[in-house]
């Protein structure tokens, strides 16, 4: 019957429609948070916390509440006097509290709320406010976080989360800065290793470096006359927000209505609560609405990417098979968990690598708490970090074992018909033509020729992420004109979910994708959806797009077979008309529509559910990236001549958007491969803007930038669709780790790679080595 | 940012009396490239903004013989990188400009704001300072000249009272037959500042090596001139070796400071290797190499 089903040519899926945001999105008409404004609206300002790790003696914001202008001061004093609120939340770990009680926990750690009628007013207050603190001995770093006698940051017994049913083995370390430990054992490690030919140890590390979304996290909050609470807010997951304030407010979710506008960007650190609480407490309070928008400061001391440890060591037979691993990761989750416990599963479960190992001992130690900012997700969730470790590790062992690279990691890695470390039957992986068309592309095994001076070399790296789970729903409503509206959750924050979803629908509904529009979240009327990251809206809320689709589609068709006078089986839809297939017989959809409500006026309805699967079964995605360098030995200079990202996506349902998303995966890896890193000092952040913190700017991109896209269908996903969002950014950083060494024969063990740690390393190798061979052992 | 009252004089003298009015309380803006980052991000939080932009003549650039070249406080990095006279005359100056941050900011930021603000990784101070550039300002009691090199005093600190006004940099003209070449090495991005910028001005007589001006900027507060390294060379023809030996030399006299852009060790190292790269530059400038 459908599209899909039928194997039909399809007509819109596997076209690079133009963005359907695009035009407006140039123009400067879209709207964003920074455009939405109530009357009467308050302007909100929050004080952060000065110390790493301290008592809060005293607050005290008389002097505040007393400046012109200023309508509501909060402190975590005064939200634990009130008693309404429970001021506790977190998606994993009740550990946060909306504003500080008792302690504060990392400099940034907000202390009070201010609305005021202007941010001169509320700047004005936030001076008078008076906090008194007794500092604490802090700690930074963690492995110094689990060292016997280390400082602890939450004192008192913790509260799970409760919203996931994946977090419910969330298990603190009663007594340590621990708040979860992964671990997974398949085999017996230690035997493995005793039969290894050679056995390998590395210790790897990464930094915090920030997401940097354009748009910083803002919210508009107001308190309805009969009490309910609206929020616009520029979230990743409103829904799961929604529950959270509904914690926080102790009432039920359909109390509190979160709509959500064009997101400028998120890659994760719009996910869980972030401005919200403290935005909906002033709004709350002030009974007015209140716009909290957060300076770039204080995005980068709202979230971060989970600063990592990884201890790897390998063992492998002498034709380069893998028999053993074992590996800790150490992750510095910050001064609250949120959700790095999840975090810390995923980097567990794919950080052994994407290959067959008999042997693997998994300890995803530990979310670590320190005195800095909460560590979440990032795009990738864990796999930028381990796959810096275990692909370079692979290229140890090939040049150990002088085995070629490529080769190496094929005689190794997960194929179709393998099982993963829960008995999990992988199959639609394509993560061999992943590495053998980036491989390819890079032309493996030719020498580079390199500038007099200069040093050339190639390197490669591959990756495979599980897909995230949760549900997606979908209405499709086709109205009398023949036009479809799209009712989703998923949140367009620039990775073109519009234009896919729609594309999605209008090949099922026969529509042409112009007639097919999306409505963008608002949780009293566009239905569940976990949350728009994990790479999932492509292919779950695809899927549920489908599903919608089609029952709309099925819907039609039925009324059409009693105008037409035909069987329902007789009938395709195609470019918006109803035909008998064969013949000239045809009604537009519209007139379908119309003929049964007989008159001006009616819908037609159509609902889709799909849910990813938690344990068994699920997608994966693939990726390769292959990389040559240029590294001029007297600077330590590290120059990209060529970067080839290779994606199974599985369906292109856009190719042009998955180009870009790809394009876009390799450029932000490039900047935490080689630039980003946010800098301590005590605990006190030194580069909060791009002054000092530093993202690639179009000068410092590649001369060549390659996208490979590969298709290998996955049969749950809409038209064989997989994710893409995420896939390019892991392998990036080894890639060019590995390349570095085929360039001067030194490897760098931390991010980000600069010029100075190369020269450094060359220094203690007694310089560089003989000249790369491009890849070829 | 906090609230501030933008003032816009019409003339030098107007704008001093409002400094001294307000002083401590109050910043001179020109373009505004650094200064709005610092006050964005709470480094200062002056009540009141001085602008130069109603000024007339501020932004001229023309060729004094006796002077050089004359260019006006107000002008942008992107004027001098595109303007004919100074091509003429310094291309080595516009080649420099050329090369600050991105295009937006070369249209933004100016020459005069850039030696006030002080910046110690600034791309235009080592190389003018290599080219004997002075610094005309004008306050309560008068005008006057300050070679750059007594101009720039510390991180962000200048020799400007606090009622002067930067109103233009002269720029010597280069004796007959020089050369004159600029470096900069970034780390971090290519729109960045650099971790070193090198500069060079070789006077040629004969083929021989009159003079030297060897300058490195970023490694510490000030730009720093290698004045070992240019002893070195002066009255002796330059060879290769004889640029290794002055790289060694001026690797070995500047004094780095560790920051954001390097360690001490790494900007010592730097200097040298971007002291011999300039070198080269300039010596391969006279043969045509």
């Amino acid at each position: 019957m459908s599209g899909e089903g039928m194997g039909m040519a399809l007509e819109i899926v596997g076209q690079s429609v133009p963005r359907s945001d695009g035009q407006e999105k140039v123009a400067g008409q879209a709207r964003y948070m920074d455009a939405i404004d109530l009357p009467g609206m308050l302007v909100g300002r929050v004080l952060r916390s000065t110390v790493p790790h301290g008592r809060l003696r005293r607050v005290d914001a008389e002097k505040a509440r007393r400046v012109p202008g200023v309508v509501t001061v909060v402190t975590g004093e005064s939200l634990r006097r009130d008693g309404r609120l429970n001021p506790y939340y977190g998606p994993a770990l009740l550990d946060q509290p909306v504003l500080a009680i008792d302690k504060v926990l990392y400099v940034g750690d907000p202390v009070a709320a201010v609305a005021a009628v202007d941010e001169e007013s509320a700047l004005e207050a936030l001076d008078l406010i008076e906090v008194e603190y007794e500092e604490l001995p802090a700690v930074f770093e963690p492995l110094d976080a689990i060292a016997p006698g280390a400082p602890l940051l939450h004192e008192g017994e913790l509260k799970p989360g409760g919203l996931f049913v994946d977090l419910t083995d969330v298990h603190p370390v009663p007594g340590t800065n621990i708040c979860n430990h992964y671990v997974m054992k398949k085999g017996d490690g230690e035997a493995g290793f005793r039969h290894a030919d050679i056995v390998i140890e590395q210790t790897f590390s990464i930094p915090e470096t920030q997401h940097y979304p354009l748009e910083p996290h803002s919210v508009l909050a107001w308190v309805d006359p009969s009490g309910r609470i609206a929020l616009y807010a520029n979230t990743q997951q409103p829904f799961i927000v929604r529950a959270q304030l509904a914690d926080i407010f102790q009432v039920p979710p359909s109390h509190i209505r979160i709509m959500v506008p064009y997101l400028g960007g998120a890659y994760g650190a719009k996910c869980y609560p972030k401005a919200e609480p403290i935005a909906t407490v002033l709004a709350w309070f002030a009974r007015r609405p209140v716009k909290l928008t957060f300076t770039r400061e204080e995005v980068f001391l709202t979230i971060t990417k989970h600063a990592t440890v990884v201890k790897m060591k390998s063992g492998a037979m002498r034709d380069g098979t893998l028999v053993a691993r074992k590996v800790e990761c150490y992750l510095g989750t910050g001064a609250y968990a949120e959700i790095g416990p999840r975090v810390s599963k995923k980097m567990g479960t794919n950080g052994a690598g994407p290959y067959r190992i008999p042997h693997v001992q998994m300890d995803a130690y530990c979310i670590i708490y320190t005195n800095k900012p909460p560590a979440g997700a990032f795009r990738g969730y864990g796999l930028p970090q381990v796959t810096w470790a275990f692909e370079q590790q692979m290229d140890t062992l090939a040049r150990e074992l002088r085995i070629d690279p490529v080769e190496i990691r094929l005689k190794n890695l997960f194929v179709d018909g393998d099982t993963f470390w829960y008995g999990e039957r992988l199959n639609a992986l394509g993560l061999r033509e992943c590495l053998l068309k980036a491989a390819a592309a890079i032309r493996w095994g030719e020498p580079s020729q390199a500038l007099p001076g200069k040093r050339r070399g190639k390197g490669l790296a591959i990756m495979l992420k599980t897909l995230t789970h949760g549900a997606s729903i979908a209405f499709v409503k086709v109205d009398d004109d023949g036009t479809a509206k799209v009712l989703t959750s998923t949140v367009e924050m620039g990775q073109g979910s519009d234009t896919v979803l729609a594309q999605i629908a209008a090949e099922e509904l026969g529509l042409p994708v112009e007639r097919v529009s999306m409505a963008h979240p608002d949780t009293d009327f566009t239905p569940f959806d976990d949350k728009t990251s994990g790479s999932r809206s492509t292919v779950a809320m695809g899927k549920a797009v489908l599903l919608a689709a089609r029952e709309a589609r099925e819907r039609l068709l039925e009324l059409a077979a009693e105008q037409l006078e035909a069987s329902v089986h007789d009938l395709e839809v195609r470019r918006g008309q109803v035909r008998v297939r064969g013949t000239d017989r045809a009604l537009d959809v519209a007139q379908v529509v119309r003929a049964h409500f007989r008159s001006k006026g009616g819908t037609i309805m159509g609902r889709g559910e799909f849910h990813t699967k938690l344990a068994r079964e699920e997608f994966w995605f693939a990726a390769a990236g292959a990389a040559e360098v240029e590294v001029d030995p007297e600077t330590g200079e590290v120059r990209v001549l060529k970067y080839v990202g290779a994606c199974d996506v599985g369906k292109a349902i856009n190719p042009h958007l998955c180009q870009q998303q790809v394009l876009g995966g390799a450029v932000m890896g490039l900047g935490q491969t080689f630039s980003e890193e946010m800098v301590y000092d005590h605990g006190q952040l030194l580069n909060p803007s791009l002054i000092n913190y530093k993202l690639p700017a179009f000068r410092d991109l590649p001369a060549q930038l390659e996208v490979i896209l590969l298709e290998t269908p996955y049969s749950e996903g809409p038209f064989g669709a997989k994710g893409v969002g995420e896939s390019a950014v892991p392998p990036v950083a080894a890639a060019i780790g590995n390349a570095l060494v085929d360039a001067i024969g030194v490897r760098l063990y931390e991010l980000p790679i600069t010029a100075e740690k190369v020269l450094k390393a060359l220094e203690e190798a007694g310089g560089a080595g003989p000249v790369g061979a491009g890849g070829a052992r | 940012m906090r609230r501030f009252e933008l003032l816009m004089p019409t003339s030098l003298d107007e704008a001093s009396r409002l400094l001294r009015e307000r002083e401590g309380d109050v910043k001179l803006i020109a373009g505004g490239a650094s200064l709005l980052i610092l006050m964005k991000s709470g480094v200062y939080q002056p009540s009141c903004l001085v602008s130069l932009q109603r000024i007339p003549g501020l932004a001229d650039v023309h060729f004094d013989p006796g002077e050089g070249l004359r260019i006006g406080a107000l002008t942008t990095h992107r004027v001098i990188e595109r303007s004919p006279v100074v091509r003429e005359r310094l291309p080595v100056l516009s080649e420099m400009a050329r090369m600050v941050a991105n295009v937006r900011i070369r249209n933004t930021g100016t020459i005069g704001g850039n030696l006030c603000q002080a910046d110690s990784h600034a791309d235009p101070p080592p190389l003018l300072l290599a080219l004997g550039a002075r610094v005309r300002a004008k306050g309560g009691k008068g005008t006057r000249t300050i070679p750059l090199e007594e101009f720039l005093l510390d991180y962000y600190q200048t020799a400007l009272q606090p009622d002067e006004v930067v109103t233009e940099v002269a720029v010597p003209p280069l004796p007959a037959g020089s050369t004159a070449a600029y470096l900069r090495h970034t780390v971090r991005s290519a729109e960045d500042f650099p971790c070193i910028g090198a500069a060079a001005v070789v006077e040629w007589q004969d083929g021989i090596c009159r003079q030297v001006r060897l300058v490195l900027g970023g490694v510490a507060a000030v730009p720093q001139r290698a004045r070992q390294a240019e002893a070195l060379a002066r009255g002796r023809s330059l060879t290769e070796p004889l640029i290794g030996q002055m790289a060694e030399a001026a690797a070995e006299e500047v004094e780095p400071i560790s920051d954001f852009y390097g360690s001490a060790w790494y900007k010592k190292r730097m200097a040298g290797v971007f002291a011999r790269r300039v070198l080269l530059v300039a010596w391969a400038q006279r043969t045509g190499r």
